[in-house]
């Protein structure tokens, strides 16, 4: 995925397809969750992964 | 080796019946009035209709049991199971077992799903489920001996004490060739002072070599067991392999298997990092989402909780495969080497701490207020080792801080110490007082429903400001989730079964954060469902983790991605090839609603089981104070606005809390309504007529316990 310079969580969520239910995902293996994902900006060359639907305990 | 001695007082040999398509057919049964020990067939019907596991247990206790029947009474029993899949290596989550009683926090059925090898060694001797009655007069130690086709009672004397010790010599002391042969139930000193002790569950962890355990912690099975003065239940029983089961169609178990382990073995990785860090991770994702349980389930998060995740526990957890199943491709229950408390009778010595668990953590770390891995390590550490349920005791404590705080209780009460949040040489002493059932943890021991009302007749504490924050229902203590914005899981816990546990519907995410079940019809329709779905892992032996938290990269895709429909199918491909009974993921929820509704009988044949009983504290429903109001006072106004449009400009923030209040309590009796309709119960919550009959449940007695009720 090419990188852009403002490029946020929320950002890069809204130009992908099927992430509904994306509440937590972990960059460069760090957590970060939905009421972060506005203001948590993407280095490049970040690795990103959608973690699945939060099941609970 | 310690120096016990166990003196053998009965011993029967046993032809080992043949394992069948996952099933033995047989049960156990040992009184221990009068030491007898009974083996009896189990037939078709009841098989057909309970299935195993948490289904096999229910009924063997409900015709133990009558209405009047209380927990110490001898008639009361524990009654432990596998299922018919429990015991395949390497299908993740493959061999767990399911404990049940009458509970003494609760006074109905309560049930409990753990890891170790008991279940499945068990069920390979020889038997699908053990039932325990009667009360001995001397301390018991039972063996169920697969290899020698022995089972035997023994009066025992000078035992370790606690479960760490004892779980460890007797594995020794049974099979000391070959340790792996050997696991081991018990319980703790606290489990006979407590009223929520919990049963260790163990394995032996080859890499390590040494004994590891894993807790049937909800409701007081623990104390139950203490009380008949069983020291130890222990299975031995030699290799086993995926033909152990007999399995209808091998090739069939063996193609599925490979799928869900190989499936999670590469998914893992990027998803959860479970195999690394078990469920810590939920902390900061809990936290993150003002779920996580802060000062008594008060608040949701706070900005300390980032030393209590996964960042630490991933660096201290042991490196090593962490399986509580033989194969489990999760592997999920890590634990700490090296331990030193830095309290307590093992103060100074190395120990093995198995855990800490998100529930843990969230419960006896951030609901406490006490923000420092090692102290939670150390509690998680004491509370299997004296056999006490750490939710209850993280839940009881945050409870009793909160009373102090509030001025309910003083120094006086509580022996001069002063239980402020965060207090963790205090908690940690009460901790230590409830193994010996000694000074204020004696009282703390006893849940939050009993000091309620000890709080309020013996130190004048307001007994309806404790209603609203003692976060217990049907008398168990919650687990640890705050559901104030959910309205969907305050019906996942409290129209639970057995009390506020996460284990029958875990739907925060789905309702809070993505709002997708809107209506109090799509509610309803989750609170049937999953509640049907997890009681099945209970009825076949299996661990519900693998299930979905874990999921295929196109689940995403799916048109229900919160169901995993894809394991679900696995699921019952599983069933078939084991039990050669051919299953569609359709049936897999009939088979559940069955035994959930029989229990939900059972509930009431002991005087519970109607709407009255499904109430919640307001604390798990809205906030109770006005700090607490204020700490999220934007969510709430906005909510007051224009969800419910009042005019909030001349309102104090009493007057808003209070119109809140009504409006959440209201909506919560609305979605009850809902979930009865949904169910097939009545307005009162009872099983309809109907519902039994549908579901091949309506045996005379279960007629005669509802027409008890008025439904005829
Ligand atoms: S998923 Fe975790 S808890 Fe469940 S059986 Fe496997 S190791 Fe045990």
């Amino acid at each position: 995925m090419p990188w852009s310079e403002h490029m946020t969580i929320d950002s890069l969520l809204q130009s992908l397809e099927n992430v509904d239910f994306c509440s937590v995902i972990r960059l460069n293996g760090k957590l970060v969750s939905s009421p972060k994902f506005s203001e948590t900006k993407i280095k490049d060359n970040s690795k990103i992964d959608l973690l699945p639907l939060v099941a609970g305990g | 080796m310690g120096n016990f001695h166990l003196k053998e007082i009965k011993s029967v040999s046993y032809e080992k019946a043949e394992l069948k398509k996952g099933y033995t057919d047989q049960s156990l049964r040992i009184n221990l009035n009068s030491n007898d020990i009974i083996i009896s067939p189990i037939d078709e019907e009841i098989k057909r209709t309970f299935i195993g596991g948490r289904g096999y247990d229910l009924w063997l206790l409900w015709n133990s049991v009558t209405g009047k029947t209380r927990w110490h009474d001898p008639e009361n029993a524990v009654c432990i199971s596998s299922g018919p899949l429990g015991g395949t290596p390497g299908y993740p989550g493959g061999g767990k077992s399911i404990v049940t009683s009458i509970s003494p926090l609760t006074g109905a059925p309560i049930d409990s799903n753990v890891g170790g090898y008991f279940g499945p060694y068990m069920k390979f001797s020889g038997f699908d489920v053990i039932q325990i009655d009667g009360k001995a007069t001397a301390d018991r130690v039972i063996l169920i001996d697969g290899i020698e086709n022995k089972i035997k009672i023994f009066e025992a004397a000078d035992l370790p004490k606690d479960s760490y010790e004892l779980s460890d010599q007797l594995t020794r002391y049974f099979d000391p060739d070959k340790p792996v042969n050997v696991s081991v139930v018990t319980a703790g000193p606290g489990a006979e002072h407590t009223f929520f002790g919990c049963l260790n569950f163990s394995w032996w962890d080859a890499g390590r070599k040494r004994v590891r355990y894993k807790q049937a912690g909800r409701g007081g099975i623990g104390t139950v067991f203490a009380d008949k003065k069983v020291k130890a239940v222990v299975a031995r029983y030699g290799a086993v392999s995926m033909k152990s089961n007999n399995p209808a169609d091998l090739e069939a178990l063996k193609r599925v298997t490979k799928s869900h382990a190989k499936e999670i073995h590469n998914l893992d990785p990027n998803q959860n990092r479970m195999a690394l860090v078990g469920t810590t991770h939920l902390v900061p994702i809990m936290n993150d989402h003002d779920c996580l349980p802060v000062h008594n389930f008060k608040f949701g998060s706070h900005p300390e909780s980032k030393v209590i995740g996964e960042e630490i526990y991933e660096h201290i957890f042991d490196k090593g495969f962490d399986g509580c199943w033989k194969g489990c491709a999760v592997a999920c229950a890590h634990g700490v080497k090296d331990f030193s408390p830095f309290t307590g009778p093992y103060q100074g010595k190395k120990v093995f701490v198995d855990g800490p668990e998100y529930e843990t953590i969230a419960g006896c770390g951030s609901n406490l207020g006490i923000f420092d891995a090692h102290t939670i390590l150390e509690i998680n550490f004491y509370c299997d080792a004296y056999g006490i349920d750490t939710i209850s005791v993280g839940t009881s404590l945050g409870f009793v801080m909160d009373c102090f705080e509030n001025g309910l209780i003083t120094k006086e009460d509580t022996g001069g110490m002063d239980l402020s949040f965060g207090n963790r040489f205090n908690a940690l002493t009460i901790i230590h007082q409830m193994s010996k059932g000694e000074g204020f943890g004696a009282i703390v021991g006893k849940g939050i429903r009993n000091m309620k009302k000890i709080f309020a007749k013996d130190f004048g504490a307001d007994i309806s400001f404790m209603q609203d924050i003692g976060m217990e229902s049907k008398g168990l203590e919650f687990s640890e989730y705050i559901t104030k914005e959910s309205l969907a899981q305050q019906g996942g816990y409290g129209l639970a079964l057995k009390g506020p546990q996460h284990d029958e519907a875990w739907l925060i995410f789905l309702d809070m954060v993505h709002n997708f079940m809107p209506t109090f019809e799509n509610k309803a329709e989750a609170l049937h469902w999953f509640p049907m779905f997890r009681t099945w892992f209970g009825l076949c032996g299996l661990c519900k983790l693998p299930w979905n938290d874990i999921v295929p990269e196109d689940n995403k895709k799916t048109s229900e991605p919160a169901k995993v429909m894809k394991h679900v199918g696995w699921y019952a491909d599983f069933f078939s090839s084991v039990t050669g009974r051919k299953t569609a993921p359709e049936d897999i929820i009939t088979m559940s609603e069955a035994v959930y509704n029989f229990q939900r009988v059972f509930n009431l044949k002991m005087g519970f089981g109607t709407r009255e009983h499904d109430t919640l504290p307001y604390r798990a429903v809205g906030p109770v104070t006005v700090e607490e109001y204020e700490s999220r006072k934007e969510r709430y106004d906005l909510q007051l606005k224009d969800k419910y449009s009042f005019d909030i400009t001349r309102m104090d923030t009493k007057e808003k809390l209070s119109e809140l209040r009504k409006k959440r309590e209201d909506q919560y009796e609305k979605l009850k309504d809902a979930v009865y309709e949904r169910r097939g119960w009545t307005n009162n919550g009872i099983p309809t007529v109907n519902t039994v009959k549908r579901l091949g449940i309506d045996f005379p007695e279960v007629m005669e316990v509802l027409k008890k009720n008025g439904v005829e």
